[in-house]
């Protein structure tokens, strides 16, 4: 084989064509991959996945509002309550975390409140048990106010201090103690309760539960200014729940109502170094403490 | 037929001097009537048969239609973008293919009754060599198709590939060496069975 008779066979091949019935098949599902090219090439269709994405888009930020609004009553609530306690992971801050809780606590207790007034008993309790997981989540997640061992108020009038249960009778007289001979309690009896019957006691649960408490209050430096950037805590040294930036302080932590709840408060610029503490009690759920004066040290 | 762009784009381009190097993009069904035969003829160097080349163009041309938008004039001639999709489709296929092409099934009929002999020895030439291209490399059987089949100018053919004229001229003279022996093997081998038979 030379390169002629190469060349000349290649050249040949030259009038090869593809046979009619081949080509109009070919003619055919051109034809029909053109029409559906154009079709999908209108702005109609151009649209549509754009539209389809917007659309699904604000089908879920839909969902996701309605299920984040959703009243005490509604079939949406629990699964909001689990976002809303979903959420608490995302607060990294421990006093972030602890005011969000806290705002949900109120929220919630809003919303059982509200149910209340409206009748609807079952979802009110439902809310209420809501309520109650949410200020036990507060109550692991506020910083938890140290008990201040007061020195008792021992009564200098009492000689005997060992309650020995003494058929003698104390020096209080208790004019109708006449019944229940058969146990004599140590702890002696309300000096005050002589009329009123022995279930009235005042508020034991309410003492013994920690809640959430809000200590509010200013912050002024000696000369009367407002103290920046302060640090409040609740011990001497003690990691800051708040560094109060403008004069104020909103600091939340978890106490017994009646319990005496004790503030450290420390700025320094540097040079010099200010602080007060201030103890006050948790008569309520929100305490505002008035004006702090910082002094030098 | 009718398209929606056959008519005035399809004559001002039919009528382009430098339409079949042309840079810009063509329109369907502009593409297919220039160059449905080419490919064809492309194909059929690629597979050997002409059912296969038939099938194979098919591919070619609906994704040259899908993927039309996609040319981007890059210095590279629009049949340049044809010839590299009909490259990638036929390795496709090949990739699918069960069995090697055989010469056996290259013998065809001859068309002429008048001249029986001629054409016979014509056809059994043709399916040789068809099946000599199959063995071909790649870039050397293009070189071979668009050089002597479809007539370029090596400049042009540069330009199709993407590489220097020099380079081209060097291809085609390795090319023609291999396709040579790629011949001369499947000739002896057809002999060797037509003696056996």
């Amino acid at each position: 084989m030379n390169d002629d008779r190469l060349v000349g066979l290649l050249s040949a091949l030259r009038t090869e064509r593809m046979e009619r019935t081949a080509d109009q098949k070919l003619r055919a599902r051109l034809e029909n991959a053109w029409t559906v090219r154009e079709t999908q090439s209108g702005l109609g269709w151009r649209l549509r996945r754009p539209v389809l994405v917007i659309a699904t888009a604000a089908l879920v930020f839909g969902s996701i509002a309605t299920t984040l609004s959703a009243p005490g009553d509604s079939a949406l609530y629990t699964l909001r309550v689990s976002i809303e306690d979903l959420a608490v992971t995302l607060h990294r801050d421990p006093e972030d975390r602890a005011e969000y809780l806290v705002s949900l606590l109120e929220q919630r207790t809003a919303e059982a409140a509200r149910l209340e007034a409206t009748g609807n008993a079952l979802a009110a309790s439902h809310v209420r048990d809501i309520e109650r997981d949410t200020l036990r989540m507060v109550q692991q997640n506020l910083p938890v106010a140290p008990e201040i061992v007061e020195p008792a108020p021992t009564e200098s009038p009492s000689p005997s201090p060992t309650p020995s249960p003494s058929p003698t009778p104390s020096p209080s007289p208790v004019p109708t103690a006449t019944q229940r001979p058969a146990t004599p309690r140590p702890t002696t009896a309300p000096p005050a309760a002589t009329t009123k019957p022995p279930t009235a006691t005042p508020k034991p649960t309410t003492a013994a539960t920690p809640q959430a408490v809000t200590f509010t209050g200013t912050i002024k430096n000696p000369d009367g200014t407002y103290a920046t950037n302060v640090c409040v805590s609740l011990s001497q040294g003690g990691s800051c729940l708040q560094v109060a930036p403008s004069g104020t302080f909103r600091v939340t932590i978890s106490a017994k109502i009646g319990q005496s709840v004790t503030l450290y408060f420390l700025r320094s610029d540097g040079i010099k170094t200010y602080k007060t503490t201030i103890t006050k009690t948790a008569s309520s759920t929100y305490v505002d403490v008035g004006i702090v004066l910082l002094r030098l040290q | 037929m009718t398209t929606p762009n056959a008519g005035k784009n399809a004559e001002k381009n039919l009528l382009d001097p430098g339409f079949e190097l042309t840079l810009r993009p063509m329109r369907y069904p502009d593409f297919y009537e220039r160059y449905r035969d080419a490919i064809y003829r492309y194909c059929l160097s690629r597979t050997g048969t002409a059912h296969d080349a038939e099938d194979l163009t098919s591919d070619v041309f609906v994704k040259a239609l899908h993927s039309i938008d996609r040319y981007q004039e890059r210095g590279l001639p629009f049949v340049a973008f044809l010839y590299r999709i009909a490259r990638n489709a036929a390795i496709d296929r090949a990739r699918t293919m069960k069995q090697p092409l055989s010469v056996d099934e290259l013998v065809t009929e001859p068309s002429s009754k008048q001249n029986v002999e001629a054409d016979a020895s014509l056809a059994v030439d043709r399916s040789i060599l068809l099946s000599a291209l199959t063995k071909l490399k790649t870039e050397h059987r293009d070189v071979i198709v668009m050089r002597f089949i479809e007539g370029y100018s090596a400049l042009d053919v540069a330009a199709a590939l993407g590489k220097t004229e020099g380079a081209v001229r060097t291809l085609q003279h390795r090319a023609l060496e291999r396709l040579r022996k790629e011949f001369d093997d499947a000739e002896r081998d057809a002999a060797r069975k037509v003696r056996r038979s």
